[in-house]
């Protein structure tokens, strides 16, 4: 007689099912005594007094210990073998799922296949979205609103539900976020680091992040609230949030914020908010007069670049400076060169924005250095464009807006509008300076220098017969881990004649110097 | 398909949980929590209920079509499976809570004493109809049975004599030689613990001295209920809390008030191959000490010896 045993891991049957196990064991051809017991101390003893097991082995509560007593080794080898394959071949059957699968085409259904989600990202037209919304929050999921054309009267009581139940909404219409290293909407891939980001402006986001990446740090939560947040009707709930979420975040050093100028009310809650948190907050009220921000902890800044940088030199520990709104000195010859292109009576800017903010950033910069300068989102009510469709003078075109979009993608996506429009500029014999601003990332176009290139080449030509240079200056926004690769994208857009600059700021005073003192 | 739970024990989560599947049963699941050391079951019944159970009612689904180590979540009520489409929606399901510790069973009642006659009887009887590995007479013949009650006899004797003279080192002792003891994945000897526990519970009522020995002892004994499986080191978290399943509880109940005492054995014993038989054994056991006369000793001199035992029965 020789006994054998084997242990199973983390194997549970019941004990009929054991029984029964057992039994078959038994019925084997040279084998006398089976035993299929859990691996614990006690049944391992009373093993070793049965004789079944010659010596005690380690004990191990969960996983199961067959014990054979057979006439001869190969018997008792092979009733083993047939044991694991007999339980095995049970745990092979209850896998086998027989519930169909579907894909998801609902958020029940989508967490039904992942039911650890936590997060959910709506993109439904707007009249659908905030029921979308009100079910996710209801499931206990944050909620990401791309969709846009949700009203403030159904904001408001998603975005209280959710604070109420310690749940965020970011939107409606949050174009980007990066929650946890990860681009959603229309986001860059930037490096993680130390600086959290609640914005309140898509493009804004994606500036300040593109550009803390391009100089040197990262980016630990990047939270986007839509553009309403701010508003005094919101009360700023999801950036309050926000604050609150990046302030407990041991990964985030510095936090920076983002937006238009709020509600007086929301602004100063934002701010006291922000003060509280204990750690440096950047504070880029996009208009607003930074002296107004600046105090203990917080540090008021005038633009998107200069959020970036005050938010890395302080993720470095490095004292914040004052910033200067003077053109950096490495741009000063290109002014030169490009002023002697350039035809008397080609006098004004011509700015077409895919991107919000970039528009309303450039509309502040050129108003500051150049007076009057007319668009859809003016910041003078007199300086609204009287037709979109048409320049006036300096003329700045926030093509995202929402008389551009409708029935068409957005310009970042679909270039055709932009690219109509600048051959129209180019026919304007008053176009001194086509700005441009390019968005790379996740949910942009994937070639935009591909886009642009040829609308380019064609208004050259444009100008060319007509005897005139036209200057082309633009930023683009992205990174080289981007799927379009800034330096790529920069280098053809170079290849044509585009003067770049680092930022979209730049890119504005750029022009400015251009148009100006001649 | 989205199943709705009709009950949930008292010890689990309500909110958001994330866990794992454990183990699967034809009509159990346990799963294993995120954040705590115990399980929770997913059982199919029309009357089991646990303190760590979710209890669903439903005709034709076999829980063998989930497999362990599959994620399982737990959000805003409704608990959802990796990979599966079946929920259970927990929103409404109704919060049981075991009430053996309540019930302050006075065995010294004529009636209780003939509740207990009563089940002892049929447990007998049920074991040997189904030739169960231990047989509760023989827990109480030394040298009688199989190698598995020849086994345990001892401990239980002295588990018996040790609680009864609130000696916590003796019980605990005696425990520690029952704990992982026997087949299945839960042994008998846990399961005899189990039920044990169970007749404390029942009895103590409000007495400070019997509720300070069981708490204490219960505590000692989830430290030694590392030495046996997962799923059984959960049952007795659960009852050195005084919870029990339903089944054990209604039994407990049952003696307590004489009332359809028979019926609660059966279902009682019905659970598992063994497991039930052997909670009962171990209930009954427990409902002999601190009483005097009690239906295993009729009289002092008896303890020590469970052979007079008999006599009585």
């Amino acid at each position: 007689m020789t006994t054998s045993q084997r242990m199973i891991k983390n194997l549970y049957r019941d004990s009929v099912s054991l029984m029964q196990f057992s039994e078959k064991l038994r019925a084997l051809d040279g084998i006398q005594q089976a035993s299929a017991v859990m691996a614990t101390e006690n049944n391992i003893s009373l093993l070793v007094e049965a004789g079944l097991l010659a010596s005690a082995v380690p004990p191990s509560p969960n996983d199961l210990l067959i014990v054979v007593e057979g006439k001869d080794e190969a018997s008792v080898s092979a009733a083993l073998d047939q044991a694991e394959a007999m339980l095995k071949a049970k745990a092979v059957d209850a896998g086998e799922d027989g519930v169909r699968h579907v894909p998801p085409r609902s958020v029940e259904m989508g967490l039904d296949s992942m039911p650890s989600a936590n997060f959910v990202l709506i993109s439904t037209p707007g009249e659908y979205a905030a029921a979308e919304a009100r079910k996710a929050l209801q499931l206990g999921l944050h909620v990401m609103m791309f969709s846009d054309n949700v009203s403030m009267e159904e904001e408001i009581p998603l975005k209280q539900y959710a604070r109420d139940h310690d749940l965020l909404v970011m939107g409606p219409d949050c174009g980007t976020a990066i929650i946890n290293g990860i681009p959603l909407g229309f986001a860059n891939v930037v490096r993680r680091g130390d600086i959290g980001v609640v914005a309140a402006s898509g493009t804004g986001l994606q500036q300040v992040t593109s550009l803390i990446d391009r100089f040197g740090a990262g980016i630990t939560q990047a939270i986007g609230t839509g553009g309403h947040d701010l508003k005094s009707e919101v009360g700023g709930i999801t950036m309050l949030q926000g604050i609150d979420a990046l302030a407990k975040d041991q990964a985030t050093k510095v936090i920076l914020l983002v937006s238009k100028p709020p509600s007086p009310d929301v602004m100063k809650n934002v701010l006291d908010k922000a003060a509280k948190s204990k750690k440096p907050v950047v504070v880029e009220f996009i208009g607003a007069d930074p002296k107004t921000i600046t105090a203990g902890n917080l540090y008021g800044v005038k633009t998107l670049e200069d959020a970036a940088s005050a938010a890395v030199l302080l993720s470095k520990g490095k004292a914040v400076k004052k910033f200067s709104n003077a053109l950096p000195a490495k741009y000063k010859t290109l002014v030169k060169s490009a002023q002697k292109k350039l035809k008397k009576e080609q006098r004004y800017i011509r700015g077409l924005f895919s991107g919000g903010t970039f528009c309303y950033e450039t509309v502040l910069s050129l108003s500051e250095a150049l007076g009057k300068v007319y668009s859809n989102t003016p910041i003078k009510k007199d300086e609204k464009i009287p037709n979109v469709w048409k320049s006036l003078e300096h003329t700045v075109i926030d093509l995202g807006d929402d008389l551009f979009t409708q029935g068409r993608p957005h310009p970042m996506i679909d270039f055709r509008l932009r690219n109509e429009r600048i051959l129209q500029e180019a026919e304007d014999p008053e176009t001194a300076v086509i700005l441009l601003d390019v968005v790379l990332g996740y949910g942009s176009n994937m070639d935009p220098a591909s886009e642009l290139i040829p609308a380019i080449q064609h208004a050259q030509k444009i100008a060319a017969k007509a005897k005139r240079n036209l200057v082309f200056v633009a930023s683009v926004c992205g990174t080289d881990s981007d799927p379009q690769s800034l330096s790529r994208q920069e280098a053809r857009l170079r290849e044509v004649g585009v003067i770049l600059t680092d930022s979209n700021a730049q890119a504005a005073r750029l022009a400015a110097a251009i148009v100006g003192a001649r | 398909m989205k199943i709705r739970a009709v009950s949930i024990g008292e010890a689990v989560p309500r909110e958001r949980f994330d866990a794992v599947i454990q183990s699967v049963f034809d009509s159990a699941l346990n799963l294993r929590l995120a954040d705590e050391e115990h399980l929770i079951a997913l059982v199919i019944s029309d009357h089991y209920e646990l303190p760590q159970g979710i209890r669903i009612v439903t005709k034709g689904l076999s829980l063998r079509t989930l497999t362990p180590g599959l994620r399982v979540a737990t959000r805003s009520g409704i608990l959802r499976f990796d990979s599966s489409s079946l929920s259970v929606d927990l929103r409404g399901a109704s919060v049981w809570k075991c009430r053996v510790p309540e019930l302050g069973l006075n065995m010294q009642s004529h009636t209780a004493q003939q509740a207990w006659s009563t089940t002892w009887t049929l447990l007998n009887q049920e074991q040997r109809h189904k030739n169960t590995e231990l047989l509760a007479d023989d827990l109480f013949r030394p040298h009688t049975g199989s190698p598995l009650s020849q086994r345990i006899s001892k401990p239980v004797t002295s588990l018996v004599t040790s609680t009864d003279e609130f000696n916590p080192r003796g019980a605990l002792h005696a425990a520690g030689q029952m704990i992982g003891l026997g087949p299945g994945v839960t042994p008998s000897g846990d399961d005899i613990l189990i039920g044990f526990l169970a007749g404390l519970w029942s009895m103590a009522g409000e007495n400070g001295h019997q509720l300070a020995f069981i708490r204490s002892f219960g505590r000692e004994l989830i430290q030694l209920a590392k030495g046996t499986s997962e799923i059984s080191r959960t049952y007795l978290y659960h009852a050195a809390q005084g919870q029990f399943s339903s089944s054990l509880s209604h039994l407990a109940e049952a003696i307590t008030t004489s009332d359809c005492v028979e019926e609660a054995a059966r279902a009682a014993m019905r659970v598992g191959h063994s497991s039930g038989m052997d909670a009962v054994t171990g209930l009954l056991i427990g409902l002999c000490v601190w009483n005097i006369p009690s239906p295993l000793y009729p009289s002092p001199a008896g303890r020590g010896d469970g052979g007079e035992g008999k006599d009585y029965l």
